[in-house]
């Protein structure tokens, strides 16, 4: 018995850890270009409830993630217009995301309350019940896989590629990277749009897998979460991986900790990812005198007129 | 001669009014205060179709406001709106609310409150009201003993407070009733509503071996879990969850405020009401046990009529426990 529930402990820290990764890389790539983003959290909403409603509408399930990651990437272009075309305060533009995003997705969710799915995403391989870790790992759903690209791909696209170069440059001091030709704005409009689109697809995962059905506020709270983690792992994309197994692996452990019959509180569990976010920040800011890998520019808003 | 008629009309009106005496309903206007959507699923629609139920019934005008967090300056901000516009019974439907509406109670002499699931109140415009949910939680709790092969059944919990202790007592006195053998083991996902804490709480019971699920949630998560496991499913609040999982729901302990609503209001126009603490129990019909037709055993099924007929006889109630969990119930009350 114990093993089954070693399994489904690994099982649930993966669904929990492919939720918070996706959202928190495409936050990255985001910040690397010097905007920060607050709208997570409606983001991830904007992509759930549109996803959940083709998925419905169409029973097409490919469709259904493409309608849901385009739709959050549109819906993160209000943000970039607002920010980079109209160089408007990013804090206050990212929080009306997330109010705004939320309100968005109960509203076109209406009808779709608590409506069954017929087709969901599935797993790849057709073990339904893994027995082993290899197993586990191997019968994973297919977004925990395409999420395991994303992160190569994030970490090839920001060392080894001529656009990670630029978006690192305009987002460390985008004054400079304008003298050197770079088109800043459009480097920082892409980058918040394609944060949008992994949002999105992070909404897809919630809504037509991991929690397959739609109410209102069904995010609740996981985009902070991931915007925590991006501070954790320190703009990096491997580190931020690791970071979203911890915090997944916390939120797994919540209800399983009481079926083990351990006497630790959940309370304690539950407030543990905050807790080491703002330790490794304090570590960093002690050991690497505040080198946290925040790039230098983000939320300062590029006006070439001031240069 | 202008004057003398302004002056005949005041004394006509004035007289009019004397002699109304008894009120009637067009004098009154309820507004209802939600913490949740108004079509939820759950807990807000509960109320929502009560507040319906009572605007059919007594022909009421009613109006009703969505999604208003549990904080006292944003219940405050939404009932002075109300109250502007000449409403004069107020309904705050969460237990949130509890300290803003005895502050309201003073201020607002002629206006009536009623709070839900609290416990404060005067002898005047403040009253309190709840049901005693735990009645048709035992019958819910025979149905799940009924059903369990593994002996097995797990429940998932919001907070470990009285209200949803006795609620997980009674229920597994129920499972008691009809398999002696069977476990209720709960897991606490610390909030009302939480789609992905509900699911992982459910999937982790159902890791022990569970093939039966109850909830004290609101959202159907916990449903949408069983049916991909093949498990049982008790819901919570309403049978709307149901949709979101056929397969596995057997029926649920509902709520249905409308009766209660329409006897409060009778009782603010006929000038009876005096505030006070309101507990009613499935005699009322203020709580009641659904169930699906043919999830549960026939013979258990009548089982399960006889009780809740006693129940509502007042001939039995399940024992209130909220102390300490009974002996077949695996978990903690102190996490």
């Amino acid at each position: 018995m114990i093993d089954i529930q070693l399994i489904g402990l690994l099982n649930a820290t993966l669904q929990a850890a492919t939720l918070l990764f996706i959202a928190a890389l495409g936050e990255l790539i985001t910040e690397k270009s010097g905007i920060l983003n607050l709208g997570v959290e409606g983001m991830i909403s904007v992509g759930a409830v549109t996803g959940f409603m083709t998925a419905i509408n169409t029973e097409n399930i490919f469709f259904a993630v493409l309608v849901g990651v385009l739709s959050s990437s549109v819906f993160a272009s209000i943000h970039a217009l607002v920010t980079v075309v109209l160089k408007q305060d990013q804090t206050v533009s990212g929080l009306i995301l997330t109010i705004l995003g939320l309100a968005l997705s109960s509203l076109l969710g209406k009808n779709y309350v608590g409506r069954k799915l017929v087709t969901k995403l599935e797993s790849v391989t057709s073990i339904t019940e893994p027995s082993n870790i290899i197993e586990v790992l191997i019968s994973q759903n297919i977004i925990f896989y395409v999420a395991i690209v994303l992160m190569i791909g994030t970490s090839f696209l920001l060392k080894r590629t001529m656009f990670g170069r630029r978006l690192e440059a305009v987002g460390e001091d985008s004054k400079s990277s304008d003298s050197m030709g770079l088109k800043v704005a459009k480097t920082q409009f892409i980058a918040t749009c394609v944060g949008g689109a992994f949002a999105g697809l992070s909404g897809v995962y919630l809504t037509l897998s991991y929690v397959p059905y739609w109410t209102d506020n069904m995010t609740s709270g996981r985009g902070w979460i991931a915007l925590a983690l991006v501070i954790f792992g320190g703009w990096k994309p491997y580190r931020t991986a690791l970071g979203a197994i911890l915090f997944g692996f916390l939120e797994a452990l919540v209800p399983r900790l009481q079926t083990y019959g351990f006497e630790l509180s959940p309370y304690i569990v539950k407030i543990t990812p905050y807790v080491i976010t703002i330790l490794v920040l304090v570590i960093l800011t002690i050991y690497k005198g505040g080198k946290t890998g925040a790039p230098k520019n983000i939320g300062v808003p590029f006006f070439r007129e001031n240069r | 001669m202008r004057r003398s008629w302004a002056v005949g009309l005041l004394i006509i009106s004035i007289l009019a009014m004397a002699c109304g005496g008894a009120a009637d309903v067009d004098d009154y206007k309820a507004a209802f205060v939600y913490v949740g959507p108004a079509d939820d699923g759950g807990w807000s629609q509960a109320h929502d179709v009560g507040r319906q139920f009572l605007a059919d019934e007594t022909g009421i005008e009613t109006a009703y406001t969505e999604l208003i967090p549990e904080d006292a300056t944003e219940f405050r901000t939404v009932a002075e709106a109300y109250i502007e516009q000449g409403y004069n019974i107020i309904f705050g439907t969460t237990f949130g609310y509890i300290d803003a509406m005895a502050e309201m109670a003073e201020e607002y002499p002629d206006v009536i409150f009623l709070h839900c699931s609290g416990y404060l109140s005067n002898d005047s415009n403040f009253g309190n009201y709840f049901g005693k949910m735990y009645q048709p939680r035992y019958a819910s709790g025979m149905a799940a003993g009924s059903l369990t092969e593994t002996n097995k059944i797990g429940y998932v919990a919001a907070f470990p407070i009285p209200e949803v202790i006795r609620g997980i007592n009674a229920f597994a006195t129920g499972v008691k009733e009809v398999n002696p053998d069977a476990t209720v083991e709960v897991v606490w996902t610390f909030t009302w509503f939480g789609p992905e804490e509900e699911t992982q709480a459910a999937n982790a019971l159902i890791e022990t071996g569970v093939d039966v699920l109850a909830q004290h949630q609101d959202s159907p998560s916990t449903g949408v879990v069983a049916e991909a496991n093949g498990a049982k499913w008790i819901s919570y609040n309403t049978v709307y969850g149901k949709e979101a999982a056929p397969g596995a729901f057997v029926g649920a302990p509902v709520w249905d405020w409308g009766p209660y609503y329409v006897d409060v209001v009778n009782s603010i126009i006929n000038d009876e009401f005096a505030g006070g603490a309101y507990w009613g129990g499935m005699e009322t019909g203020l709580v009641s046990w659904y169930e699906e037709q043919g999830t549960v055993d026939g013979v258990v099924s009548g089982d399960i009529r006889s009780k809740v007929l006693a129940m509502i006889a007042g001939e039995f109630d399940p024992p209130i426990i909220e102390e300490e969990f009974i002996d077949n119930v695996i978990g903690t009350v102190n996490p």
